[in-house]
């Protein structure tokens, strides 16, 4: 059980925060990553196919 | 000797109340059509739950005999305060519908869908300076996230005395959008700011990163936050469903017929959770206004942050699309592309608070899952 104090709510608020902004940050960078990485693999497999094709 | 008494003989002014409440929910929802799927079943759920003597309310456990739980008590029991289960699907069904494209498109709105969580934390401790115990304050404080059913799941688990409320307020709030957030988006922006134009339209995004968003988001955010699991898995699992494309049927169930389902059932249960002698105290004003309070200032917190990304950024950024950082999908977005259009017709940014939007629904369930981690036990 959590004591009712000032101290802790402070604790309770600047954690609870700065674990929103780390993981939405986190997750920020991850979809970037992946969206860059996914849109060189489509490009090498249309080119791919396309060479296929010809 | 047989007995028979109406109801009359149990009923006071403070059912009168309720009742009346619960008539005037019902009077928005089908007068004023303010979120009708909402504020229908929570009216008639309050006004069942304070006609007396029905027992309708009366939730199974020792003492309470085969067929004497009411419906609304098993409903309450199960789907709210012990299993919590009906918030959790609430999420699943929200999954099923919502298009994450324009936030995998963009993804720095995640940070502006972060910053208008700021308004939990505020009426957190503003609650906690009123009185409210810890709990109770980050079932109030987690109003700002605009998000009922993470209010309603973390408020079930943490503070059920103060579940009804908490989450009518959180649903009446996101109603009342349209009236909340403009006036804070004006304070805080200029008219220049307001008219800036942004690109029309934002990247396609593939099939592959569809699927792959909810599965990545899933599997990190779990692991850092394990609570929340019940809240962002199931979003994500939703999500996976909708964008898998291989079980169409399941996912058109979930957006359909078991949304409404859950709807009617969580409804009428938040309804059912607000019996006068719970409801009619002082404690229930500072409760609403505290919501308030949390909702304006998770809209000052994304328009700051907005403005951030209007200065820092090479390409024009309309500082108002950060207000949408607040969940309360699609409202919120609806009323920045509003606001931008009748600042300047060639504005659709639409597409770019819906980014910030769909954020803002994974970052208050964040949210949520801390609170969970520290005081559900």
């Amino acid at each position: 059980m959590i004591e009712n104090s000032f101290a802790n709510v402070m604790r309770i608020c600047g954690t609870g925060f700065g674990l929103v902004v780390v993981v939405m940050i986190l997750l920020a960078a991850i979809m970037e990553v992946m969206g860059i990485m996914v849109q060189k693999w489509e490009k090498r497999r249309s080119r791919r196919l396309a060479g296929d094709k010809s | 000797m047989m007995s028979f008494t109406t109801g009359f003989s149990g009923l006071d002014a403070a059912h009168v109340v309720m009742i009346f409440i619960g008539l005037c929910f019902i009077y928005l929802a089908i007068a004023k059509e303010w979120e009708p799927y909402e504020l229908l079943p929570i009216g008639a759920g309050m006004i069942l739950a304070n006609l007396p003597l029905t027992g309708i309310t009366l939730q199974p456990g020792p003492g309470v005999g085969p067929g004497m739980a009411g419906v609304l008590g098993i409903i309450l029991k199960y789907g709210l305060y012990q299993w919590t289960i009906l918030p959790q699907f609430v999420f699943f069904c929200i999954g099923a519908m919502t298009d994450f494209g324009p936030l995998i498109a963009n993804p720095r709105s995640f940070i502006l869908g972060a910053a208008a969580q700021i308004g939990i934390y505020l009426a957190f401790i503003g609650a906690f300076f009123l009185g409210f115990s810890i709990p109770e304050a980050c079932s109030i404080g987690i109003i700002g996230g605009a998000d009922g059913p993470t209010t309603i799941y973390t408020t079930g688990l943490l503070a059920p005395e103060i579940m009804g409320i908490t989450a009518t307020a959180a649903y009446s709030y996101m109603a009342m959008v349209a009236v909340i957030q403009p006036p804070i988006i004006k304070l805080l922006t200029t008219k220049k700011e307001r008219q800036i134009q942004m690109k029309p339209m934002l990247r396609r995004v593939s099939r592959l990163e569809k699927i792959l968003f909810p599965i990545i988001t899933m599997i990190i955010v779990v692991l850092l936050i394990p609570q929340s699991a019940p809240l962002v898995g199931m979003l994500m699992l939703g999500n996976l469903f909708r964008e898998s494309g291989v079980v169409k049927r399941l996912s058109e169930t979930a957006q359909n017929d078991f949304m409404n389902i859950i709807t009617i059932l969580l409804m009428l249960g938040i309804g059912a959770s607000m019996p006068a002698e719970a409801v009619l105290k002082v404690k229930t004003m500072l409760v609403l206004l505290l919501g308030l309070a949390a909702f304006g200032f998770g809209t000052v917190g994304g328009v700051l942050l907005g403005k951030v990304y209007s200065w820092l950024s090479k390409e024009p950024f309309n500082p108002m699309v950060g207000a949408a950082g607040v969940s309360a999908v699609p409202m919120a977005a609806r009323i920045v592309q509003h606001l931008g259009q009748k600042e300047n017709r060639h504005n659709f940014l639409l597409m770019h608070a819906m980014g910030p939007n769909v954020a803002g629904v994974i970052g208050s369930a964040i949210a949520g899952g801390y609170f969970l981690s520290l005081l559900a036990h």
